[in-house]
């Protein structure tokens, strides 16, 4: 295809997606669609999943479901009571789910994260079988971290259980979770982001390739994946039906998802050294520095009074839960995968549902990704905060990845109007140690060169050196 | 029938080949279960009977409650 058609058919497709405010991502199911009015998002559910969704709402599914967690609460309302830029005639009734005010998805997650999330989709189609229905869907991406919890988002993933011989999302959830939770538990907690190429999940047989050979001596590996993956394979290239003769019953499918549940529960991420796991423990810091610019930091939050903050670069969180208290939601983000794990954890032992980890490589943030580049939107378009704090960051980005100051400034003020930033300066033992190895090619790294650089983008509005420290914290506004 | 899927699984043990083309990978995970069902449920009610064996043990030979004093 030539470009000027590819543009032609992007622009299509944007056309398209505005002209009836259809959410882009959501056109696999037939049972209903995504729209906005507004800032706010809605469902429409078409007639032909009256059955489903009437067993679901009179067998009381929907209701046990929200009241476990499981799902996410949402109000029915009556298509004739609302305006809506679509036709009428096909719509039986249309959603208002709870606003989620930051779509994260898999491959920004932890282990234990996906390990939730996993536990959360199998709980709730153990759920939905106690009410004659199934999850036709076990798609992660179909999970968000809501208050601090997995929940399941699309209200119209049950099905009539009578209508399937088998589990239609057995293979999904193999690939979308099983595969990847089994590539961190035995060969690297970086695997998380394998949901990022492949956005259906990794192919079984690429996943059993990969797996140690010790995985067959379990007998759950060796069913779900290894066999699972060898049978797929069998039938990949079998043309007619093949599975009409007969129907699980309901005992086998809860026996299939009790295994699934028993095998992702025993999964552990596998134990390893990461960059910045025990980062606190090794940092040139007083207690005395610490707690000063802790009290900094929160005078400043203070006086910006946001609703919504990005902690770029925030480890395991730390300074997040420092002001926690001070925002409704923060959006921590960090490179290691075992500091956004240790943060989960943290925040769900201490009962903090207002943070939410994710893992970002800020010099390469997750892409917009899917058909057309319009499935999955880039990480930057998800969340429009009030404020971005990058504390002890600015020197990974400038010394290690050779980005300039002015580079830096300008991605800063492309995400918040306002902006914390603490400059670590090269007098400092963690950016020596970085210079330790590697020839100083970078002049204008010193406080008047960041002044200059940022400067250019934001209005600087407080800049105070943290008593017992080297470094600088600085409050600014976007011009 | 759990013999015979950890024989099923030895003989499988073998790495599994390259597929460059999944034509439909959904009916494939449609006999997978059909295969692996029949011993899960086997073994889930093995499991449920067993748990049931041990509670009433524990009843039978457990510590017993000392009876509610009326007054």
């Amino acid at each position: 295809m030539s470009t000027v058609a590819m543009s032609a058919t992007a622009a299509a497709l944007g056309a398209y997606s505005r002209a009836d405010q259809r959410e882009f991502g959501s056109f696999r199911d037939p049972s209903g669609f995504l729209f906005w009015r507004g800032e706010e998002i809605y469902r429409f559910v078409d007639r032909q999943y009256a059955r489903s969704f009437e067993n679901a709402l009179t067998s009381g599914l929907y209701k046990s479901a929200v009241d476990a967690q499981l799902l996410l609460s949402f109000e029915t309302l009556d298509p004739a009571q609302i305006d809506i830029p679509f036709p009428k005639e096909n719509c039986l009734a249309i959603l208002k789910p709870k606003q989620i005010p930051m779509i994260t998805y898999p491959y920004e997650w932890s282990f234990a994260q996906l390990k939730d999330a996993a536990i959360a989709t199998l709980n709730l189609h153990l759920l939905a079988l106690r009410h004659d229905a199934l999850l036709k869907d076990a798609s992660a991406f179909n999970i968000q971290f809501v208050d601090g919890r997995a929940v399941f988002i699309d209200h119209l993933s049950f099905d009539l259980v009578s209508d399937h011989s088998a589990w239609p999302a057995y293979g999904q959830f193999c690939r979308h979770f099983l595969s990847p939770l089994l590539l961190m538990a035995y060969l690297d907690v970086s695997f998380g982001r394998i949901l990022q190429l492949y956005i259906d999940g990794p192919p079984l047989d690429l996943v059993s390739k990969l797996l140690p050979r010790r995985t067959r001596l379990s007998v759950a590996i060796q069913m779900h994946l290894h066999l699972h993956a060898r049978v797929s394979q069998r039938y990949s290239d079998l043309r007619g039906k093949v599975v009409k003769q007969r129907s699980l019953s309901t005992k086998s499918f809860v026996a299939i998802a009790n295994s699934l549940l028993r095998l992702v529960q025993s999964l552990n991420p596998i134990q390893q050294a990461t960059e910045w796991g025990d980062y606190y423990s090794d940092t040139n810091y007083s207690d005395a520095a610490f707690a000063a610019k802790r009290q900094m930091l929160r005078d400043h939050v203070k006086n910006v009074a946001p609703r919504t903050i990005w902690d770029l670069g925030g480890n395991n969180g730390e300074f997040s839960r420092a002001i926690h208290h001070l925002g409704r939601l923060i959006v921590c983000m960090d490179i290691d995968p075992r500091a956004v794990q240790a943060n989960y954890e943290i925040c769900r032992r201490d009962g903090i549902s207002n943070i939410l980890p994710v893992v970002v490589d800020l010099t390469n943030p997750p892409p917009a990704l899917g058909f057309a580049n319009k499935e999955r939107r880039a990480l930057i378009e998800r969340g429009h905060p009030d404020l971005a704090v990058a504390l002890a960051l600015i020197h990974h980005l400038a010394i290690t990845n050779n980005l300039p100051l002015d580079y830096i400034a300008r991605f800063m003020a492309s995400i918040a109007p306002m902006l914390i930033i603490e400059f670590v300066p090269k007098v400092d033992s963690q950016v020596r140690r970085l210079l330790a190895n590697r020839p100083d090619v970078f002049p204008d790294y010193h406080e008047d060169g960041f002044f200059s650089a940022f400067g250019a983008h934001f209005e600087i509005i407080k800049a105070a050196p943290i008593p017992g420290s080297e470094r600088t914290l600085c409050l600014m506004r976007r011009r | 029938m759990f013999k015979l899927l950890v024989v099923a699984s030895a003989l499988l043990m073998a790495s599994t080949a390259s597929a460059f083309a999944y034509l439909d990978p959904g009916t494939g995970s449609l006999v997978i279960q059909m295969i692996i069902a029949g011993g899960l449920t086997a073994a889930a009610s093995i499991r449920i009977f067993w748990s049931r064996i041990k509670s009433l043990a524990r009843r039978i030979l457990g510590p017993k409650t000392p009876p509610i004093d009326p007054a």
